[in-house]
């Protein structure tokens, strides 16, 4: 008896253990001309306390070839821990690997996107291509990644000025469809 | 089967009785100076018979024939274990062959196939007897020959010391490995105590003409027993079957509390 309540015990703990959080990622790309320098832009993701935006980055990226449209990047960003801050850079570059010089970069910090067992979301609109590299990050707040909640699209996505909603609701919510100065896309 | 045996026996028995009754009927009714004649035209072991037999008193004569008759109704009745107390009382008192032969019968009756084996090998033994009587005899006992099985106990070499009971009787060790036992076909049971170690029981039957090997396995006192195993067998099988269920819980849970990813492209921090 007192095995099968171990046993149990553990595997109802296991229920949390081996979960992971998922960040669904959403970026309108601007449209750029055939006969544009940048044709690609790399995306780089990286925890925030590893990757400052300074540094070269290595590791996980995702290369998107630009068009004469806008491009919607969508990718999804796994963990398994919750308390990681997320920085993002986006790199506009002439080549694919984009070992370029001259390429100009955007970079997001993502404040607490992760919840356990819970998926979020966040989208962009990049109208633009950048002309310089930025000294600071696009701060996302912790309340404008979206998740957890049914219903229409609240201003906020935080109960209270600290809880956001993943922390107490387990609603799976989809990332919404993306629409930048008209142009839609859906995953 | 029983009846055919039993049905066989009787037919013996009667006979056998009926003349022995009529030798414990001369014994008492002759005279010492006639068996003193027929001394002189006996062998050797039967004159060893005439002399128990001259030692008869008239009232051990009369109390043989009283109990002949007794063996009789005894056997009538299907009582053939009083038959056979009968029977062995008036050997005792009148050493006259056909009392043997009629003790043997009985034991065969009683399915006592070695001591009735023993008391036909007895009679040839020891009495003389016309050849017709011997030959039927030594059909008899090897009859019961065959009919006794085997108890072979093996491993007594590892167990100094060990004592044998078999049938809560003590059993002689001849020295012979394994050590060999002549049983009726029945069913046993063989003990064997050695100081310091589990009391080892073996029970078991044997057929006719059968033979078992019993393997002495005497285990110390305190030793990891056959329950022991078991018992930690069937603990470890509850422990993994348990974990196996949690574990398919877990999956499950995990499983159900699983969040997939929206995008085919994925990054893993």
């Amino acid at each position: 008896m007192p095995a099968l309540s171990a046993a149990l015990l553990c595997a109802v703990a296991c229920t949390g253990c081996g979960q992971e959080a998922v960040l669904d990622l959403q970026l309108m790309l601007p449209a750029v001309p055939t006969s544009s320098r940048v044709q690609y832009a790399q995306i780089q993701l990286g925890r925030a306390a590893d990757h400052p935006f300074e540094a070269a980055w290595g590791g996980e990226e995702l290369t998107v070839e630009l068009g004469e449209a806008p491009t919607l990047a969508q990718w999804s960003v796994v963990t398994a821990d919750p308390e990681t801050d997320l920085h993002v850079k986006v790199l506009f570059c002439e080549l694919r690997d984009c070992h370029d010089l001259g390429a100009t970069e955007l970079w997001y910090a993502i404040e607490h996107p992760f919840y356990l067992g819970r998926r979020t979301s966040w989208a962009a609109c990049v109208t633009a291509i950048p002309a310089d590299v930025p000294t600071d990050p696009v701060e996302v707040g912790r309340c404008e990644v979206h998740g957890c909640l049914v219903g229409d699209v609240p201003p906020s996505w935080c109960r209270t000025e600290t809880e956001h909603y993943c922390e107490t609701l387990d609603t799976d919510r989809p990332p919404e469809e993306l629409s930048c100065d008209g142009v839609h896309a859906s995953y | 089967m029983w009846s055919l045996v039993r049905a066989a026996a009787t037919l013996s028995l009667s006979l056998s009785l009926s003349m022995s009754l009529s030798l414990a009927i001369l014994i008492v009714a002759s005279p010492v100076g006639a068996q003193g004649r027929r001394r002189g035209t006996t062998t050797r072991r039967d004159t060893v018979t005439e002399e128990a037999r001259e030692g008869v008193s008239a009232r051990d004569a009369e109390e043989a024939r009283r109990l002949f008759a007794a063996g009789m109704t005894a056997i009538d009745q299907g009582l053939w274990a009083d038959a056979l107390g009968s029977f062995q009382r008036a050997y005792e008192l009148t050493r006259v062959p056909s009392a043997l032969r009629n003790v043997a019968l009985a034991l065969r009756a009683l399915g006592r196939h070695r001591a009735a084996r023993d008391a036909f090998a007895q009679l040839l033994r020891d009495h003389a007897l016309d050849p017709t009587t011997r030959h039927d005899v030594e059909t008899l006992r090897d009859e019961e020959i065959a009919r006794l099985a085997v108890l072979e106990v093996a491993g007594l070499e590892l167990q100094p010391g060990a004592l044998l009971r078999l049938d809560g009787e003590p059993l002689t060790d001849d020295g012979a490995r394994p050590l060999r036992v002549e049983v009726d076909p029945a069913t046993h049971v063989l003990v064997a105590e050695r100081e310091g170690y589990e009391r080892f029981v073996w029970e078991g039957e044997l057929l006719e003409g059968g033979r078992r090997r019993v393997e002495l396995a005497l285990r110390p006192i305190g030793a990891p027993g056959d329950d022991t195993i078991l018992h930690v067998l069937l603990v470890a099988s509850a422990i993994v079957a348990v974990g196996v269920a949690a574990s398919v819980v877990g999956w499950w849970a995990w499983n159900e509390g699983r969040i997939e990813p929206s995008y085919p492209q994925r990054l893993t921090l």
